[in-house]
């Protein structure tokens, strides 16, 4: 009897444990909820004023004349654009129901640093630039307009954001849960239409779909590419080379496993139109270091010598996981044709080449036709900042802009306060196009 | 009373401290300013501004001399051109003006610091979380291509526009949204990242990835396929 009694005190102690356990599990939970929900909201509520800014702003522009107030307006548009793209991605909606609407966002504000950018160059709005604007204000005024409608249902309905990551929350879901998504669906179908904008920015339509021009001679068919494999990993010991995926992308391709007698497993593309390796990768680990990074920048523009690329010049290296990444630029003449690059993985145990990749060389590639510098090379120099401090190697490079036109340009390298920089002044026109911090770190040197 | 004068003297001391402390303050500044360079240099000046000078003449083409730190007759001439060409007033002396011009300090200047080793833009172990995550069990070039999607998507303009941006975008990547990417990444998916971020993209520009097998999503079938690689569809 006595025993008995014990069980059922200890029994209820249990419970009364799991009790305060789960109670406590549950305010836990509500507490995080809470914070994300006020996290959703918060950025609901300024992608809304973004949008609003971005309509008002564009509203203004259209009676503004002075390129000083254009330079206001429109780099508040590229502001809020930027800021309202990264609040709407971070909404707990598909991307898939979001896609258009952040294109537009993204665009809106690229445009907007563009036009920015031909103000400062003294350059005058085009009357097709005023009708993309128009048309772009249109679509933020539906777009403020939908998503101050979807604010209020948000509001009147009580409808919680945080509740759309919940996705297995059948039992308790509210029709009315998921308007967020259903509007946004609704709205994503609206910003379709809006133009095709081309204009001097990184994500400008004409940026998206460029044609490769690296690409000569003849298609192959597949026996063909197994034999520029075998060509391109000439030292190897090769056991096998099996066809795997085919690539659709820009640059359509033949896609290679090739297995070698020690085991490892090297992968490549090669191109249908003429047969180019785009890339390869060997996996194999390289534990030790036996050989210089200036040795293998040596091997490495030996290896493109062989494979027919003879006019490439070394610009920068990394170093890390005992492999040295050489980059290579095209040479034309005395130009560095910074567009046309080829990278090198070698292994620095025994100088293999464990790495390729061409495909910006295969895209960018072709033969052109360099102006003649109308600068000397000391009147580029006059247009450097007395600041900074020259070091002397100058040399003609072609850099490619944001919207990968092509411009010619002196190079300068000089330091300013122990940091090294790059600085590009335009062979034709003087203009300061390009300014690159140099990062050293123990992997090598990179730019930003 | 004697605890009276006591204390009157002991505020009396308290506040001559106090008055000098103060007055020393002001006046301490005054005198310990940094001195400033801000000599006139001339023919038959002599020393490291000079030096200077020429240096900086010579960089710009104006002087093609030793840098000596003499200012002579070549020094004189080459001051004066450099002024005609910018406009200040040609007396082959090298005043604040001409200082300025040539970007020399003229007065007190904030110093700039260069930030060293502060940043190297690693995103590789975020991106190495996110490929081990998400394609631990596939080939490396597999891993290799999975990163590469990142960095198309960063360069989408549908996308946000950074490598965490588009890694924590909600419902993007399954092994972000059940947490399986906060785990330690592997020698192997550290290396893809490295690849992926280097510019290796194996998947011919793809902005999307499926496993056929486990997605029950009818819209990214309609997708154009770049690429299989695995288990993994990569479309555009």
């Amino acid at each position: 009897m006595n025993r008995h009694r014990a069980v059922t005190l200890l029994l209820l102690v249990a419970l009364l444990a799991t009790g305060i356990w789960g109670y406590d599990q549950y305010r836990q939970k509500t507490d995080y909820h809470i914070y994300l929900q006020n996290q959703y909201h918060r950025m609901f509520y300024e992608l809304i004023d973004h949008v609003e800014t971005i309509e008002a702003d564009l509203a203004k522009s259209m009676v503004a004349d002075s390129p000083r107030q254009n330079l206001l307006l429109f780099s508040d548009v590229w502001r809020q654009a930027f800021s309202a793209q990264e609040k709407l991605n971070q909404l707990p909606i598909s991307h898939l129901t979001l896609s258009n609407t952040s294109k537009f966002l993204t665009q809106v504000g690229d445009y907007g640093y563009s036009i920015t950018r031909k103000n400062a160059d003294g350059t005058p709005i085009s009357s097709e630039d005023w009708s993309n604007l128009e048309e772009l204000h249109n679509y933020a005024g539906y777009l403020t307009v939908e998503l101050q409608k979807m604010r209020s249902a948000i509001q009147e309905n009580n409808i919680n954001l945080a509740s759309l990551t919940s996705k297995g929350n059948y039992i308790f879901a509210r029709a009315s849960d998921n308007l967020p998504d259903r509007e946004f669906t609704r709205i994503e179908q609206e910003m379709v239409d809006y133009p095709t904008l081309i204009y001097d920015g990184p994500f400008s339509e004409h940026v998206q779909g460029i044609a490769p021009k690296g690409l000569t001679g003849q298609n192959i068919d597949y026996g063909k590419a197994e034999q520029v494999a075998r060509e391109f990993l000439k030292g190897i010991d090769i056991k096998s080379i099996k066809k795997i995926g085919d690539g659709n992308g820009d640059i359509k391709t033949f896609g290679l496993e090739v297995q070698t007698g020690d085991d490892n497993r090297i992968y490549m593309d090669i191109s249908r139109k003429g047969g180019h390796v785009v890339w390869a990768l060997n996996q194999r680990d390289v534990s030790s270091v036996n050989t210089s990074p200036s040795r293998a920048t040596e091997l490495a523009k030996e290896f493109l010598e062989q494979n027919g690329y003879k006019d490439m010049t070394p610009t920068y290296s990394m170093r890390y996981d005992n492999i040295s990444v050489i980059n290579f630029a095209y040479l034309d003449g005395d130009v560095v044709v910074y567009t046309d690059l080829i990278k090198v993985k070698v292994a620095l145990d025994n100088g293999e080449i464990v790495g390729y990749e061409a495909e910006g060389y295969l895209k960018a590639h072709h033969r052109r036709d360099l102006p003649e510098p109308k600068l000397t090379e000391d009147e580029a120099g006059e247009r450097i900042s007395m600041r900074m401090e020259s070091d002397g190697e100058t040399r003609l490079a072609l850099i490619p802009l944001e919207n990968k036109a092509e411009v010619l340009c002196y190079e300068f390298k000089g330091s300013f306060g122990g940091d090294d920089f790059l600085v590009y002044i335009n062979a034709l026109t003087g203009k300061e196009e390009r300014i690159l911090k140099l990062l050293r770190s123990e992997s090598g040197t990179f730019t930003i | 009373m004697k605890g009276g004068a006591v204390l009157k003297k002991a505020v009396l001391l308290l506040t001559t401290a106090l008055i000098i402390t103060f007055a020393f303050n002001i006046v301490y500044p005054l005198y310990m300013q940094p001195a400033v360079e801000t000599s006139t240099l001339y023919w038959g000046t002599t020393g490291d501004d000079v030096r200077e000078v020429q240096r900086r003449l010579k960089n710009w083409g104006y002087y093609d001399e030793a840098v000596d730190g003499i200012y002579g007759p070549k020094t004189f001439q080459a001051v004066k051109d450099f002024q005609a060409k910018h406009g200040i007033s040609t007396t082959g002396t090298v005043g604040p003006q001409t200082r300025a011009a040539l970007g020399m300090p003229t007065a007190a200047q904030a110093s700039y610091t260069s930030a060293r080793g502060a940043s190297s833009r690693d995103n590789v172990y975020l991106m190495a979380q996110a490929i081990y995550g998400e394609a631990r069990g596939e080939s490396y070039v597999g891993q290799v291509a999975v990163g590469a999607v990142i960095m198309n998507r960063v360069n989408h303009p549908s996308f946000p526009n950074s490598i965490a941006g588009v890694i924590f975008q909600p419902g993007a990547f399954t092994a972000v949204a059940d947490g399986q990417m906060f785990m330690q990444p592997d020698e192997s998916s550290m290396k893809a990242a490295r690849d992926a971020l280097n510019g290796w993209d194996p998947t011919g520009g793809a902005i999307y990835y499926y496993n056929p097998a486990k997605t029950t999503n009818r819209w990214i079938y309609s997708r154009p396929v770049l690429k299989v690689i695995g288990k993994h569809y990569f479309a555009k």
